[in-house]
Formats: structure tokens, C-alpha cells, sequence
């Protein structure tokens, strides 16, 4: 027992010794409920929650349980320090206002984030509180709810850089309102499981950098179904429309399943642009094409870009006269091999490309697939492609006849990476991952210094999309 | 390609060694970046509150975060990175403290803050020896005035 006890001393709590200032650093990452916690580890511990700069409170519920309501209520109003993030979550508010009071208790303290997550339960409308819109020292809210409204006053949010909003249902009242009056807004991201009732997005930011939006389920409002009249055409709901007043976006990132309009006032300054349509059907809609030209017109100038589309013509695209960096992801049906040569023709500044090709089939024709060689030799190929990238490779015969043209054309080519598809099926009807490896290797380069590597494919996830 | 050499600085530990490091790693201590500015770090920067094992843990941080890995990348390698042992933990966190590393110490901070997520106050008494000094009363009473947060 005797030597137990003495292990016990030489055994130190070191973590009490830190400084106060390292203390509450630590605490500062904990919600509130388990920083309390910490206040009866020992008497060194008991004040260090209270000078955690984050207030962050989530609770299953604040119907039932009085306690939670309680908790937040006596440690709001017990604080007279600063606040510099306050995070509220609960699925099951019911009443607003007592909600509402606690925000402008962080707004009165100068809070400078403000995360808000109600869960999706359209049943609840939040309104936005005014103090949230007229707070000075705002610069980051994020917000999760359903349907939101809001009577903003003028001018509003003077100091917020960031917002992301993720929203369930949201009245068009709101959408067009909440983005077109945000003076220093940098980073806007908007994610929303949009209804039937939005139909025109307004966003207007003279500071904005980068513009993320994301609206999924769409497509299954997309269609009404057609009259008993017959000789009437289907009645296509109207795409959504997005007006876009920023001056100095740089990065677009947008992720929906049908195609919406999108009118930029000037795109002259997007450096970089990312686009999934992840609906198979969407270009079939009658209105794809205009969307689909007009989007690539507004994204002409980038110097990167990245495009996930199905039925992408060669006449939607403009010529690309910036653009350094490429990437294409396609579905195994998508008409890659027909849309990759009018890109390399419209882009004379190409350095890099991505070939990203899913391993999920969608059972269409396949065959129609052929790799047309271009007729004169693209430009990019000749004097700047230098790095290629081929993902989800899995030795279709017309897949090989473009990255055989690639090898031979490209006459800069420094470094061609290969990732075979992980999908032992897919793989095993055109060859094997060793005959492969050769079949490449066998494949004349037209650049002295093109180096071929070949690195293990990443199983994708069909969450990853 | 540029011939100039890259810049090193000397840092010299507690326990009286050496290391000579490039200064862009080294930079992303706000400690040594004043000094440099202040042009005190001619000669070795003295580190009295550093051990070199501790110091190598950090230049390994720093060297890392240095390179351009991209994001994901870098996040997975410091999940990994900061799998020490709870004596080692804390010695990174007084040096990311003195030496002003911000992103180390936010890691490390983050790292103790999630070994107590979860537990009980008892079992973080457990993982970290502390002892308790309340009176059963004073204890009593701190968990009564908040009681939700103990359910």
C-alpha cells in the first residue's frame, strides 16, 4: 500500500497548473452544458466556465423541459462579459420570444457569431429578431430553420461577412429580401429544400467573394402533370431565378438538381466556379438550354472550373480564354467523350485537367459513346496542358481512345495520373488493373517529359455526391 | 529556380540542444516572428521553457502546416499528430502557448476539450488526477444551481 500511495503523489494533475488564459481556451471548445461540468472537477476549476467566450446550448426540446429553459435563462442573465459565439440548438422550440430575448441578450454583448439550428419543421415559421439585423458587432450567422420571415429594417447587417443559411421551405418574400442588402457580406452560402412557392432569389452584396448555394428537391416540383387536353404542352413549372449583384465574386459553387436561371449583373471578376446538376433528367426540360448557355457565358472567365452535367451540348459553351484548370465529373452514360474535344478547343490557356468519371451506371446506351478526334490538334495540347488526371478509369474502348489521343497530343505533357475504378465488376468486363497499367504504358507520348503514375482509386461513397 | 538558400534560425532548448530550423516554418510563432522583427534572433533564440522533445513535436507541427498539403489532407494528419499521451499534451500545450502558435493551440486545446466531452466529472478527475477539493456540501450546492446541466 505504501508504494501505491506514493505513486498516487508522483502522479500530478498537471492540467490545473496551465495558466487561466489555456484554461478557458480549453473550455471555450466545450458546449455550455458540459463546460459546467467542469466547475465541480475542483475550487481551481469552478469561475473557468464563466469566461468561456462561447455560449453554445443545445436541448432535445424546450417544451417539457423547464430545465433547459431555465439553464439558458440563469446563464444569460448572470453574464455581464463579452460574447463572442452563441450557438442555440432545439428541435422543438415552441415559444420564440423566450428564444428571441436570449439573442438580444448576446447582441447587447457584443456577440460576433451567431449559430442557429431549429431543425426543419416547416410548421414552425422563425421570425429574425430585429436585434439581429441592426447588431454592430455581428460578423458570422449561420442559421438552420424552416420557413423564415422577416420585416428587416434599413440598413441592415453592417458588420456580417459570413451567412449560411439552411432552410426548409422558404417563402419567396424571404428570398428575396434576406440577401439584397448586405454592405460588407463576403462569404454567402445558401442551402435550401426549396417548395414550390420560391421562385426568384435576389442577392445583392458589394463586397461578396464567394456565392455557395445548394437546392435540392427541386426536381420533384418540377413538373405538373400534364391537362386531360392533349394538344396542351406539360405545364413545366417555372426554374428558379437567382439575381446576382456582386461586383467582386470570385468563387460560385452551385449544387442543385434542376438547372435554374441565374442573371448575373457583371461575372467579370468569378475566378473559379463549380457546378453539379446532379438530376439525371434535367436537360430535358424545354429550358435547359437557355439556362445552361447563359451559365457558361456567366462563367467564361474563370480560371478553374469544375462541371458535373448530363446532355452538356457543345453549343452551350463560350470560349474559355482564362481558363488554366479543368475539371469534368461524368456518370458513366454522360456524353463525356462527345463535350471533352470542344472544351480542349475553347480553352487555348488549359494547363490542367481532371477527368472524374463515377463508378455508378445508369443503364443507358453506352454505346453511343464514341470519342470523335478533334480535327486540328487543340492549342492547349500543343503549348500548355502539362498535368492530366483520369479518375474512375475502367478501360472502355472509347475511353482508351481518348487517353491514347491525350498521351500522343499532348506535346507539354509532364504528369499523367491514372486512378483505376475501385469497382472490381465494372473493371473486370474490359480488363484487368495490371493490363491496364501496361495498356498505358504501351501508348506513344508526344512529350518527351510525360511521366504516367498510377495511384489507388478512392471508393466514393454514394453520400460523397 | 531560385539558388538562394533559405533562411534558418536557431532555436536552443531547456535542455541545452540545438535546432536549426528554416525560418518560414519557424514564423508561424508569433513569439519568434516579434523577435525577429525586433531583430533580437541573430543569434540562437533561447527557449528556456522548452524541452527539446517538446520542441520537436511542435517543429513537426510547424514543418507540416508549412507545406501546401490542401485542407483534408492536413486535417487527417493532424488527427493523427495529436495522439500523444496526456503528459506529452499538455507540454505541447504550454509550448503552442509561449511560443504564440495559435493553430497548435486551438489542436490541443480542442484535443483536452473532447477527452471531457461526454464524461462525467468524476471521470474526468480520473483521466486528468485532479483532486477533488469541495466538501461534499459545496459540491452538493454547485450541482443543485445547475441542475440541467448534470442530467
Amino acid at each position: 500500500m505504501d508504494s501505491h500511495s506514493k505513486l498516487q503523489d508522483r502522479v500530478k494533475d498537471r492540467i490545473s497548473e496551465l495558466p487561466d488564459r489555456v484554461l478557458i481556451h480549453i473550455v471555450s471548445f466545450l458546449a455550455t452544458k458540459y463546460a459546467v461540468r467542469i466547475s465541480i472537477l475542483s475550487k481551481r476549476w469552478k469561475g473557468i466556465w464563466a469566461f468561456s467566450p462561447n455560449l453554445d446550448f443545445f436541448g432535445i426540446s424546450m417544451r417539457n423541459k423547464a430545465g433547459f429553459v431555465d439553464f439558458v435563462e440563469r446563464v444569460l442573465t448572470s453574464r455581464d462579459l463579452d460574447i463572442q459565439k452563441f450557438r442555440f440548438e432545439c428541435f422543438n422550440v415552441g415559444d420564440f420570444s423566450r428564444v428571441d430575448s436570449w439573442i438580444r441578450t448576446a447582441v447587447r454583448l457584443n456577440v460576433v457569431e451567431v449559430d442557429l439550428n431549429f431543425g426543419c419543421d416547416r410548421r414552425q415559421v422563425y421570425e429574425l429578431p430585429d436585434s439581429l439585423f441592426i447588431c454592430e458587432s455581428l460578423k458570422v450567422l449561420k442559421v438552420v430553420a424552416g420557413c423564415i420571415t422577416f420585416d428587416p429594417p434599413s440598413p441592415r447587417f453592417p458588420s456580417l461577412k459570413v451567412l449560411n443559411a439552411c432552410l426548409y421551405q422558404p417563402n419567396n418574400e424571404s428570398m428575396e429580401k434576406l440577401f439584397s442588402c448586405c454592405p460588407v457580406l463576403e462569404d454567402l452560402s445558401l442551402r435550401a429544400d426549396i417548395g414550390d412557392a420560391v421562385l426568384n432569389f435576389k442577392v445583392s452584396a458589394p463586397e461578396l467573394k464567394t456565392f455557395r448555394v445548394d437546392l435540392f428537391n427541386a426536381y420533384k416540383n418540377a413538373y405538373e402533370y400534364p391537362s386531360d387536353d392533349e394538344d396542351e404542352a406539360p405545364d413545366y413549372i417555372d426554374v428558379y431565378n437567382f439575381f446576382i449583384n456582386a461586383p467582386k465574386l470570385e468563387t460560385l459553387d452551385i449544387h442543385t438538381d434542376i438547372l435554374s436561371n441565374f442573371f448575373f449583373e457583371n461575372s467579370e471578376s468569378l475566378v473559379k466556379a463549380n457546378i453539379d446538376l446532379t438530376h439525371h433528367d434535367s436537360s430535358e426540360r424545354p429550358t435547359f438550354a437557355k439556362s445552361a448557355t447563359a451559365l457558361m457565358a456567366a462563367v467564361s472567365n474563370v480560371k478553374d472550373l469544375s462541371l458535373s452535367a448530363d446532355c452538356f451540348k457543345a453549343r452551350y459553351l463560350p470560349a474559355f480564354d482564362n481558363l488554366s484548370k479543368l475539371e469534368l465529373v461524368f456518370q458513366d452514360c454522360h456524353h463525356l467523350e462527345l463535350l471533352l474535344p470542344e472544351f480542349l478547343n475553347r480553352s487555348p490557356k488549359l494547363e490542367s485537367l481532371i477527368i472524374n468519371r463515377f463508378d455508378f451506371t445508369c443503364g443507358e446506351h453506352t454505346n453511343d459513346r464514341r470519342w470523335s478526334q478533334p480535327k486540328k490538334v487543340p492549342i492547349c495540347l500543343l503549348s500548355q496542358l502539362k498535368t492530366i488526371t483520369l479518375k474512375g478509369v475502367r478501360g472502355a474502348p472509347e475511353e482508351m481512345k481518348m487517353a491514347k489521343y491525350l498521351l500522343m497530343a499532348g506535346k507539354v505533357l509532364e504528369t499523367v495520373t491514372v486512378s483505376i475504378t475501385t469497382d472490381r465488376d465494372l473493371l473486370s468486363v474490359y480488363s484487368t488493373e495490371k493490363g491496364l497499367q501496361k495498356t498505358f504504358c504501351s501508348f506513344q507520348k508526344g512529350s518527351k517529359t510525360c511521366v504516367v503514375k498510377f495511384v489507388k482509386g478512392k471508393v466514393r461513397r454514394f453520400l460523397d455526391y | 529556380m531560385s539558388t538562394e538558400t533559405k533562411k534558418k534560425l536557431v532555436l536552443h532548448t531547456s535542455d541545452n540542444e540545438t535546432f536549426e530550423i528554416e525560418e518560414a516554418v519557424v514564423l508561424q510563432s508569433q513569439a519568434i516572428k516579434h523577435m525577429v522583427e525586433d531583430e533580437c534572433a541573430d543569434n540562437a533564440i533561447p527557449l528556456p521553457n522548452v524541452t527539446s522533445k517538446t520542441l520537436s513535436k511542435v517543429i513537426e507541427y510547424c514543418k507540416k502546416h508549412a507545406e501546401d498539403s490542401g485542407e483534408e489532407a492536413l486535417k487527417a494528419w493532424d488527427a493523427d499528430f495529436i495522439k500523444f499521451d496526456t503528459d506529452t499534451l499538455y507540454d505541447v500545450i504550454m509550448a503552442a502557448n509561449y511560443l504564440n502558435i495559435k493553430s497548435l493551440l486551438d489542436l490541443t486545446c480542442q484535443r483536452v476539450a473532447d477527452m471531457c466531452k461526454g464524461k462525467t466529472p468524476e471521470e474526468i478527475r480520473r483521466t486528468f488526477n485532479i483532486k477533488n477539493d469541495f466538501s461534499p456540501e459545496e459540491e452538493e450546492a454547485v450541482r443543485r444551481e445547475n441542475q440541467w446541466a448534470f442530467e
